[in-house]
């Protein structure tokens, strides 16, 4: 059986997605340490909890440890997490937004519906 | 502010430690301003040198290899979760945020620096 085109092949959603979960461990995490020297051995304590899972090519196998690692993961979410200020929920998103520019002949389209 | 009240900072203590004192006057003078109305952002250069000052923070990264053309899998012998460590500590350096899919098309550290150009953060606007 092909893939449909346009849909990518299992190999790389599946690297795409673990990636994701990789990322998403290490930012929750680092959300709820404050010490740098600590976090990294969570780090490094999570990245070793990957290797052993590297070659696990069994997908009932798989199914189950990534299901068990969204739920852990699911469990210990930080309630508060870190934002970048000028990204979504960060203090500075969406202030001081530069004002809309009118044209002149905007302008004039105005005045002129004023008056008349 | 601060230089405004140190003259009289130093004659309501008159003697304590004068050289001191003097230190603190010299450091404090010659400080340019930056106002807030002062664009913002970073030049090319900065965002390169930071992104390699990042790079070089990496155990695994051979200093001698990096360079701003290097790739992350072929020179620089990172796997794809090494990849994720190294755009998240980019994050981090530049207060960013790259959504994964994005993240997952930065394969060499010239796009990484491309990519931090792009961002609100990152570099001056085009008009500017």
């Amino acid at each position: 059986m092909s893939t449909p085109a346009g849909v990518p092949a299992y190999t790389v959603a599946h690297r795409l997605y673990v990636k994701s979960l990789y990322k998403r461990y290490l930012v929750n995490s680092l959300n709820w340490y404050i010490r740098r020297d600590l976090w990294r051995d969570k780090a490094i304590e999570i990245r070793a909890e990957f290797e052993r899972n590297r070659n696990i090519s069994d997908p009932r196998a798989l199914a189950l440890v990534l299901e068990q690692a969204e739920e852990r993961l699911a469990k210990d979410l930080h309630p508060d997490p870190y934002r970048s200020p000028m990204f979504p929920d960060g203090t500075k998103w969406e202030r001081n937004i530069p004002p809309r520019m009118f044209s002149a002949e905007e302008k004039a389209a105005a005045l002129e519906a004023k008056h008349h | 502010m601060f230089r405004a009240a140190l003259p009289a900072l130093r004659s309501a203590l008159p003697s304590a430690r004068p050289s001191a004192f003097a230190a603190a006057a010299r450091f404090q003078q010659p400080i340019a301003v930056r106002t807030y109305a002062a664009a913002a952002g970073l030049s090319r250069s900065d965002i390169e040198s930071r992104v390699m000052e990042v790079m070089k923070t990496f155990e695994k990264v051979d200093g001698g290899k990096l360079s701003a053309s290097a790739t992350f899998t072929s020179d620089l012998g990172l796997d794809s979760l090494d990849a994720v460590e190294v755009v998240m500590a980019i994050e981090e350096e530049f207060g960013i945020e790259i959504p994964d899919a994005e993240a997952d098309e930065i394969t060499t550290v010239k796009q990484a620096i491309d990519y931090v150009e792009k961002t609100p953060e990152g570099g001056l606007s085009p008009s500017s």
